[in-house]
């Protein structure tokens, strides 16, 4: 186990995802970790417990409240869990579109890459590689062109927001017959987690939604948490979570082919292009938190 | 980003894959000194050895796409001239000439005697190889999970009816003096693993060919059981029970692959 003092205090002190509540059993013990230590997770009831791994549960054993003695904090939000290795001084974001009543919450599963979260938050920031990553789904050549978007940072709290995101897919989801060009809207509310908005084919009005929640787990491993809040009454459950894993089954590869597997934020590291403006506006959200955990952070000057 | 800080291997010129495999429109990973290389010939026939890495997103250009003169990023479908490491192509902004910084990190590199040889550091291409000598068969190459310095030194002790009486040219060459005299050439390709390239000197005649090459093989696989039972580095002469020639040769010259 890493020295609890080394912890990254930034990533340490905020909310972070750990699974999703349908995929939890009830009263046994889960094994997982978040940020290099060993935690367990159990369901108990309507509630969950999550607490640091002491080596005395064994996976999968039954478990009680009593039997736990120092819990970690807990949220439960979007079907997730959430909990925090230190002591949170701010509220976990909120999704506000997913509690309307009409809407399918769908949690697609849980995938483990070998790459760290900022890398998996950045790819899924980035539309220039739909048509070669995600070739008659999310794109297709010669419909290449990434065209200019906005990119803006609120403060307190602290988002990034992308809006006017035009691109023009074959395939935009698990319905589609034709190809059309789509509108994104992307929110990073969180070093480690990403929303996309896309308009809903069935109500052009209103945006679907879907998130990526990364879950650090080393440096270099994360576990991907891909959740939908979709306006569809036509797609079956399996139908729908398959599209998505098929679309990350895409991005895996290239993640865990990215060299290095932290992401570097020193600009002079990688060469950014202009359809780049998000994952420029994220690398310096990133570097201005001091966040250290899964990135390489720019290097001092000698006697600086 | 060399792992390795020794000017001298820096500088120095190693076979990294034979000449055969880089066929037609193919894209070879390789590995020297702890740099990963993507090696692809483009159509002209011209060698390339780049940095195995997109420098728009760190993406492996191993597993890119050779178009002949291009190799195409799997990413974002950006396209990099053979020879200069040049983006020449950019998906996303079509009509948008690539900044000069988008360029692959190139090695210099050249075929001859039947292998790739390339350097990371400035040094000029040899004019000659260990193999030069004259008509050669090469070797099948082997990859062993130990230093190249290990294995040379290991080299220069085996002794069986195919690879006998072994003596080191320098650190990374050796030559065997058995029935069937043969040169070999180390590649490190890092502190704990090498490859093993090797070629007979001569024109091995056709109805033997078989045979021989399978005796060689049989050798070289027997060398990599008795040293990979062992450490991966070499241990310095003061901390080795044995001693040999060739760790008298490479005493204090070479660091990469030695035992801390």
């Amino acid at each position: 186990m890493t020295d609890p003092s080394r912890l990254d205090p930034i990533a340490a002190n905020d909310w972070q995802v750990v699974a999703s509540l349908e995929e939890l059993p009830q009263g046994r013990v889960v094994h997982s970790r978040l940020l290099s230590q060993p935690i367990c997770i159990a369901k108990l009831g309507e509630d969950v417990a999550v607490w640091q791994d002491d080596g005395r549960m064994r996976p999968n054993q039954l478990v009680t409240a009593a039997q736990i003695r120092e819990g970690l904090p807990v949220i439960l939000r979007f079907g997730y869990v959430w909990t925090s290795l230190g002591h949170p001084n701010h509220d976990l974001f909120d999704i506000p579109e997913c509690a309307e009543p009409d809407r399918r919450q769908v949690v697609t599963g849980c995938i483990r890459v070998n790459v760290s979260a900022p890398r998996a938050v950045e790819n899924f920031l980035d539309m220039g590689h739909f048509p070669f990553v995600h070739t008659n789904y999310l794109g297709e050549e010669p419909h290449t062109e990434v065209k200019p978007y906005q990119v803006e940072v609120t403060r307190s709290p602290t988002e990034i927001i992308a809006t006017n995101c035009l691109f023009y897919q074959p395939k935009a989801n698990t319905n589609a017959t034709t190809g059309f060009e789509v509108e994104y809207v992307y929110r990073v509310p969180h070093p480690y987690c990403a929303i996309l908005y896309k308009s809903a084919p069935e109500a052009p009005e209103r945006r679907d939604v879907i998130a990526l929640f990364c879950q650090p787990i080393e440096e270099d491993w994360m576990n991907a948490h891909v959740y939908m809040s979709l306006i569809d009454s036509v797609s079956t459950l399996a139908g729908m979570r398959r599209f998505q894993q098929t679309i990350f089954g895409q991005d895996r590869p290239i993640l865990e082919n990215q060299v290095p597997k932290r992401l570097p934020l020193d600009t002079r590291s990688e060469v950014p292009i202009r359809a780049d403006a998000m994952s420029a506006a994220y690398r310096r959200y990133l570097r201005d938190s001091g966040l250290s955990f899964g990135v390489i952070p720019v290097e001092r000057p000698a006697g600086a | 980003m060399h792992n390795c800080q020794d000017e001298p291997l820096i500088n120095r010129w190693f076979p990294v894959a034979g000449t055969t495999e880089l066929p037609k429109r193919h894209v070879f990973h390789g590995q020297l000194l702890g740099e990963e290389l993507a090696l692809w010939r483009s159509d002209d026939g011209t060698v390339n050895a780049w940095e195995n890495r997109c420098p728009h997103r760190g993406v492996r250009l191993s597993i890119g796409i050779n178009l002949g003169s291009e190799l195409k990023c799997r990413y974002h479908g950006m396209q990099f001239a053979t020879g200069s490491g040049q983006c020449t192509f950019m998906p996303a902004h079509r009509d948008m000439p690539p900044a000069r910084a988008l360029c692959v990190k190139t090695y210099s590199c050249i075929e001859l005697d039947g292998f790739i040889w390339v350097t990371l550091g400035k040094a000029a291409a040899p004019g000659a190889t260990l193999f030069s000598t004259g008509p050669a068969t090469p070797l099948r190459s082997l990859p062993y999970n130990v230093s190249a310095l290990v294995v040379a030194d290991a080299l220069t002790r085996h002794n069986d009816q195919v690879i006998a009486r072994v003596q080191p040219i320098d650190a990374f060459g050796l030559e065997a003096c058995g029935p069937h005299p043969a040169i070999f050439a180390l590649q490190p390709v890092d502190h704990d693993r090498c490859i093993l390239h090797g070629a007979i000197l001569s024109a091995v005649g056709s109805e033997d060919r078989v045979a021989i090459l399978h005796a060689f093989s049989d050798s070289m696989s027997e060398l990599r059981r008795a040293v990979e039972s062992a450490g991966t580095r070499l241990l310095a002469p003061e901390r080795s029970k044995s001693e040999s020639a060739y760790r008298r040769l490479i005493d204090g010259q070479v660091r990469y692959g030695m035992a801390a």
